[in-house]
Parts: C-alpha cells; structure tokens; sequence
C-alpha cells in the first residue's frame, strides 16, 4: 500500500498566508473576509486569474477543501466549503467541504487533496486552512481546544487542558529517559528562542516583533511566564492566533502545462514526496501505556514519519528542514528523535550543540512554528505545506535555508494522537 | 565607524513613558545595560517599573541601573548611546545637552527623542565635537507597538554615521527606519497632525451638524486609522497636539500651512485644562463628548450614513475594493468630507518627498508603522491605480496632484504599496 501511494506526482503551486499578528475580531471581520484575502493572495502570488480557476472548474477538474477545527465555537459556523461561493462566482458549483482533525485538520485536508488528484479525479485542489481563534475569551478558548482530547475524561472542568497534557509529556520524558532536570528545562527554553528567534525573520509570524530571548524563557514562574501546565510556562506554549493558510495542488498533468506557459522546469516546482499517517489511542494515558518498553515515546509519531520516509525512499540524510507540531516545547522535544536526528532519549543532544538552529545541520521550524509563527489551528498544517513550498521552492526570502531541496513535517492532532507527516522537496 | 554596536546606554527622562519605554527596547533587544536618569532616585527606580512592564519581562531587571541626575557623570563616562527624551521644549533640552557635554567622551552617538523641535539649534547646547554625534532620534508612543524610528541628522551631524546607527536600530531594536529631514514635525508627525488638525478644524466648521463626534464618525476605522482622529487627539494630549501643530505653522510656508491653524475653541479646551486623557476630559469626556457649539458635553451621538453601513457591511467580508467603489459613488455631504480627506492625505503625504522624506516608502513607513494609519500608496491601489486617484484627487480644485503619485511604479507582485509583504494595509480597514 505504502509503495503505491505515490505514483502520481501531486505538485505545488504556491499559496499564501495571512499576517498571523492580526486579529480579525478587533478589525471587525469575519470568516469570509480572511478566505477571501488568502485565495487572492494565493492567486496572486502564484500568478493565476479566475478565469483560469473557471476553465478548470467548467471541465469539472478542481475541488476545495477547507481544514478547520471547530467553527462551530469560535463563530458559529460550519459547512465552510461552501463560503468559497462568497470570494467568486467561479468557485459556484465547485465540490468543496471542510475537514477536521483537530490541530491535524490541516494536514487532513492535503491528504484527502492530494489523494483525489492522485487517483486521477480532478486536475487541482485549493487547500485552505482556517481558524478565528480571538472570538472568544483566551480560556473559553481554550475550553474549546480541549474537545481535541476526550473531552469528557481528560478536559472537562480543566482551564487550559493541553497545556496539562503537555504539561504531562514532559513529565514522561523525564521519567522514561532520565534526562537531568536542568538540562531538560534548559532546552525547552532553548527551543522555545530558537522558535522565537526564527519568527523575527518571517513576515507573517505572529511573534515577529515581540521580546523573548533565553533569559526570559529561563525566567519560569514570573508575573510574565506562569506556569500554564505542569513544568511548562507561558513561554513554552504557542499562542492563540487568527490565521488562515492556502496551498494550490496540482496534478503531473496541469504541472507540465502550467510549467510550459511560463516557460518554468518542472523540475523546480516542487511535489509532494512522501506521506505517513497514523492515529494512535486517545486517551494520553494510554499512549504512555503503548510506549512503555518502547524505545520512543511516541511511537505512532514516529510510525508516521517513518511511512513518510519509506514512501519517499528517503531517510533524515536528505532532509534539509523540518516544520514540526511545536504546539509546546515539550510536543517538539518528544518528537526530535523521532525524525532520525537523535536516537531515542538522546534529544538534548541536537539542541545543545545547535543542529535544530537556523544554521544548523538539520534546522527545525526556521519560520518560527507554532510557538513563534503562531497556531491557527485548522490553518496549521497548510502552512507547514506552504513553508516547506517556499523553502524548496526557493522563495522564503528572509528566512530560506540555504539549497533546500527536500523539508518534512509533522502535523500533529489532540495529544499526539492524529499524526500526519508529508515530505516535499523539489 | 563601520557598525555600531553600543555596549551600554543612557537615558534622560527615564522616568517619563516614552524615557523608560525606549530604556526598556534598548536594554531588552541590544540586550545591553541601560542608566535609567531620573530627577531623583525614586523617579528613575519608577521608570524602570514601566520598563519592565512595557516588554514585560523581568528579564531586562538587573541590566535597568536608576539613577540621578546629579550623579549621571558616571553614566556618561560609561555610555556609547545617550537618549535624551525629557520635556519637549528647547531649555530643559538644552540643559541635559549640556550635561552631557560637561562628561566628554569619544565615539559615542546622542539622541533627542524630540518630537518636532529643530535638531540642529537643539545641538548648538552641545560642544562642536559632540554636535557631529548628535541626531534626532524619534521613537513613536507606545514604542514596543510601534516601530517606527527617525532618524534627523542636524547639519552638524556626521553623515557616515547614519548607516551604522540605523543598522543598529533596525537589526538589534527591531525598528523601522526612516531618515528625515530637519523640517518641522519630521516625517510622520508632519504628515499625520496635517490630518489631526484639519480634522479639528472640521469639527469646529461642522459645530451644528455635531462637530468632534461627526468628524470621528467620518474619519474613524472604517477609512483606514484604528480610531478617529480626534479621538486620537485625547490620547495625545490636546497640548502636545498644540506644541506640535504650533511649531509647524510658524516654520513653513506654502498653500497647506492654514491646515495648521489650531480652532480658538482648542485653545481655550487647553487654558481650560481639558486635555485630554491625562486629565480624565478632553475633546471626549467618558460616554461625553466636548460640544463645541454650546461649550458643554453631551452625549455621544449615533450619526447613520447608509453609505457607511454599506462599506462596512463589504469590509466586514475583505471586500475592500468594493467598498471604496460605494464611497466614490456616493453624493453625500460626508462622502465628500471622506474622499476630501483621502485626497488631501495622498497629495499631502506624497507631496512631502524631497522636503521632509526622500522616498516613497519613506512616506508609507511613517504612516504604516508610526501611526498605523494605511499608507498613502496603498489607497491608490485600493483606488485602482494612479489615474484613478489622479481623478479621486481632482474632485478638489485646492489639491495639487503631486509629482510623486505620476512617477509611482508597481513593484514586482504588481502593487504600488511599497510595504507590501511586510505590512498589511487591510489591517487598517476596520470597523
């Protein structure tokens, strides 16, 4: 099955974000204007019209797909595919809906895209990702977030509960590979300002002008860094954001024209590589249950990286950026062995001698994550896919790594339960 | 000097908001010690509350040093960054200047956080060596929000150390540069109090039809600022308002210099003491507004202009086009005091390019990041194009068409707005 996933080349376009520093509700808008504004922007910046997007849509060849976690709460409102009717009158009659998989909503939405035009049923998927996140008051928010995890048994009557789950993550890191304490602590601060530090040169990032350096991420316990979930602080966690992401996919077919008409190599549009998903059990407690006598701690995260290796027929070696599910330090943390760039419970290793850094040998999130870009949460995954677009692609400007030719990511849903990792490269 | 790189900094006026904001960026992003002066030690040791507050981080605590200005001498020998940002009027600047002066020392950069005084006669209170290190450095309030920087070289100042200054402000502080001109008001505050003031000048020609709320409801979120104008102007104090517009009008000449007049109604609000939220009333006093006509507050009135309804209604859903389309359309009194403002605003702004700025971006940097305000190219492309705001523009026999709007180019993704891809102007279309 695995081997098969790839056969038809699905391509990327390009797409666009928003400024992940807005926040729509004080600017008085709604849900459309942001659709609105980040398909524009797609087009623009990729360089298509509508009377492009109506010539595919007439033959029947593209559909939308929108990834969302839970418009119902923020505002109010579902069956979000169908707004795309509202940007333009092209996009009437076009098959659209909207996806969830939680903070994974995002890389399920490019699944079920990039699945339709593998089998040969349409020539191009939109893939937007969405969520208003500043509705609402941050822990009523935050309450909401909580039905990511099983609500009933591990949210209910709890403020702010991943940040408890997190919280617990970190705690079985600790536990099960007796990591020092200090060192430990030491790390998430220094993930976090690698996060942070990233996000300045992103112009989108939500955090791009605000203060943080590894001073302050040590400063634990303060007026400015409470603790939100067990040994992690406000500086561990990404914050809520307003945001939306887009990401056009192409089939082989179009990629070849579209490359013709404006006289690009194919070879430089980069595709999507390889892709593993998994989910793994509910309940948190029951994740650790799996792992125990494991060497990972997660060890479906790792299933799913690894299905995205072996349908890519790559390893960490060829990989040269990774956007990972920094939601907490801690989900960053856990998962750093998990791509290949340490063994197992040898994490700080990477952190401590700078291989995630910007200019390190394997940099990890260099637009600033979650933690620094921010994290919409249906809009996440997309923008994952985005990034790894402009960095192989070539067009991430300020904060490009050097000859990216091939990026992972993880996308990851409740406490690690839905895992979605995609590798694209040129 | 090739970079400037500073390793410890100072000051004045610390305990003031803008002193210890401008403490707290330097110390947090260059991560250096900062002398926080004060007039005494308990003033400079409430700066550093704000301080820390403003960036909130405890982080920059220990690098925050109060002290006072009778034993600044030590500061001064240490610091290679000296920030003067005490009261905005030439004797108590000219007495830190001299201050500073009495402590010589080489190699160092002074600035004046002067909103709008002339940099070069603030300097001459400075020894002739200190006057080639000297510039006008302008934070915008609150500085950890806005990132707007000027720079205002004097025509003492040493030119090749405009590039190391600015990289440092720019790279290690994180600001947005513009170098401005020695003119009055610089770049941002020339451009903005033209709006501000004429604003206030409409309020008292519209007095009958309700003055300072109807003006706000024309000029407010909708068309492109985070609150109205005159609003605005209780958050600024109608007496810096004053001292600014004031000092414009006696330095210039020209066809806009009347925009400067400050209303006799303002003048007396400021003998009155009322001004603004400092003093709990100004032109807005709670759910009260000033009622210029009877001299008295009132209530706040509920003014609806279906043609205001309709381009919110289009900006609630990102259809900005749209909703310009419906105000240039509209044969409304208000529209036309709407597109007048616009109008003045581009010709004004862009008009200012070889006077105050020397570029284009310069212009949309000031408003963009010093005020927030939509900058001026990105209306012409929300009006589509320069033609089409030629036209907007020609609606006002009074207006010039400014040379600067002809000579627009498109930059590569096809816009005009020069700070496309780094600040988004739908941000600034509210409601």
């Amino acid at each position: 099955m695995l081997k098969n996933i790839m056969n038809n080349t699905v391509f990327i376009l390009g797409g666009a974000q928003t400024d992940f520093s807005r926040n729509w509700s004080k600017e008085g808008k709604n849900f459309v204007a942001m659709m609105r504004e980040v398909v524009e922007d797609s087009l623009e910046n990729i360089g298509l019209d509508y009377s492009e997007i109506n010539n595919i849509a007439k033959k029947g060849l593209l559909q939308l797909f929108v990834a969302n976690f839970d418009g119902q709460q923020y505002f109010n409102q579902g069956n979000l595919g169908s707004f795309f009717t509202m940007i333009d009158k092209s996009f009437i009659g076009v098959p659209a809906m909207r996806y969830e998989a939680a903070c994974a909503s995002g890389a399920a939405a490019i699944d079920a895209a990039s699945a339709k035009i593998r089998f040969g049923g349409i020539d191009m998927a939109i893939v937007l990702g969405i969520e208003l996140m500043k509705t609402q008051p941050a822990k009523l928010g935050a309450s909401f977030i909580g039905s990511a995890s099983y609500y009933e048994k591990e949210a209910e009557g709890i403020d702010f509960p991943f940040p408890k789950l997190f919280g617990r993550l970190a705690n079985e890191i600790l536990k099960k590979y007796r990591v020092r304490e200090n060192l430990f602590m030491d790390c998430l601060a220094e993930i976090s300002r690698i996060n942070y530090s990233n996000a300045k040169r992103n112009p989108f990032a939500q955090t791009r002008s605000w203060f943080m350096n590894k001073k302050h991420a040590q400063f634990r316990k303060d007026e400015f860094n409470q603790t939100i979930g067990g040994l992690l602080c406000v500086v561990d966690c990404s914050q809520i954001t307003d945001g939306a992401a887009v990401i056009i996919l192409v089939s082989n077919k179009y990629a070849k024209i579209f490359a013709k008409k404006r006289k690009l190599s194919i070879n430089k549009i980069p595709h999507i590589k390889g892709e593993g998903f998994t989910v793994a059990p509910v309940l948190f407690e029951d994740k650790m249950l799996l792992s125990k006598n494991q060497p990972y701690l997660l060890p479906l995260t790792k299933q799913a990286i690894d299905n995205a290796y072996i349908s890519a027929k790559m390893n960490i070696d060829s990989i040269n950026l990774i956007e990972t599910h920094d939601c907490f330090t801690s989900s960053e943390y856990a998962v750093l062995s998990a791509f290949g760039i340490t063994k197992p419970g040898e994490e700080y290793k990477a952190i401590v001698n700078g291989t995630i850094d910007f200019n390190g040998k394997k940099p990890v999130n260099p637009s600033g994550g979650l933690i620094g870009t921010g994290h919409p949460i249906g809009a996440t995954g997309v923008r994952m896919m985005l990034d790894l677009y402009k960095q192989t692609a070539n067009k991430a400007e300020q904060y490009q790594i050097l000859n990216a030719k091939n990026g992972i990511m993880l996308n990851i849903g409740g406490s690690a339960t839905t895992n979605i990792a995609f590798i694209v490269g040129v | 000097m090739k970079a400037f790189k500073p390793k410890t900094a100072c000051v004045f006026g610390a305990n003031g908001n803008m002193g210890a904001q401008i403490g707290a960026i330097i110390s947090a992003f260059a991560d250096i010690p900062v002398f926080m002066v004060g007039r005494n030690l308990q003033k400079a040791k409430a700066g550093i509350e704000i301080a820390v507050n403003s960036v909130r981080s405890n982080s920059i605590r220990d690098k925050l040093i109060p002290i006072e200005l009778s034993d600044v001498k030590k500061a001064l020998l240490k610091s290679d960054l000296i920030i003067e940002s005490v009261a905005e009027n030439y004797e108590t600047k000219n007495e830190i200047n001299k201050i500073i002066s009495s402590v010589p020392k080489k190699n160092r950069i002074i600035g004046t956080n002067s909103s709008g005084l002339s940099i070069t006669t603030l300097s001459q209170s400075l020894l002739s060596e200190d006057r080639e290190n000297y510039f006008g450095i302008h934070f915008f309030n609150p500085p950890y929000k806005m990132l707007l920087c000027e720079i205002i070289p004097s025509k003492y100042s040493t030119k090749d150390l405009i590039d190391p200054l600015s990289n440092f402000l720019e790279r290690l502080l994180l600001r947005k540069v513009v170098i401005a001109s020695d003119t009055p008001g610089f770049a941002a505050n020339r451009i903005g109090f033209q709006f501000l003031n004429e604003a206030v000048i409409f309020a008292e020609k519209f007095k009958n039809k309700g003055g300072i709320d109807y003006i706000d409801t024309l000029l407010g979120k909708f068309s492109g600022r985070p609150i109205g104008p005159l609003a605005l102007i209780d958050f600024v104090g109608l007496d810096i308002h004053r001292s600014i517009v004031d000092n414009i009008f006696q330095n210039i000449g020209g066809q806009y210099r009347n925009s400067f007049v400050v209303p006799e109604f303002m003048k007396k609000m400021i003998s009155n003491k009322l001004l603004g939220i400092k003093t709990n009333s100004g032109l807005y006093k709670n759910k009260l507004v000033f009622d210029i006509e009877s001299g008295k507050y009132r209530p706040i009135k509920l003014y609806s202009y279906e043609f205001i309804t309709n381009m919110k209604e289009k900006i609630k859903i990102g259809d900005y086009r749209q909703a310009f389309q419906i105000l240039k359309k509209d044969r409304l009194k208000e529209s036309y005091i709407i597109r007048y403002f616009i109008a003045k605003y581009i010709s004004y702004a862009l008009s200012q390019i070889g006077n105050s700025v020397s570029s284009v971006r310069d212009v949309d940097c000031s408003m963009g990041y010093g005020f927030n305000w939509i900058p001026p190219t990105a209306f012409v492309d929300l009006l589509g194009g320069i033609e089409k705001t030629t036209q907007f523009i020609r609606e006002y026999k009074t207006l010039d068409i400014p040379k600067a709007l002809m000579n627009l180019k498109k930059n590569s993704s096809g816009f005009y707005h020069t700070l496309q891809g780094e600040f988004d102007y739908r941000s600034c279309l509210k409601i």
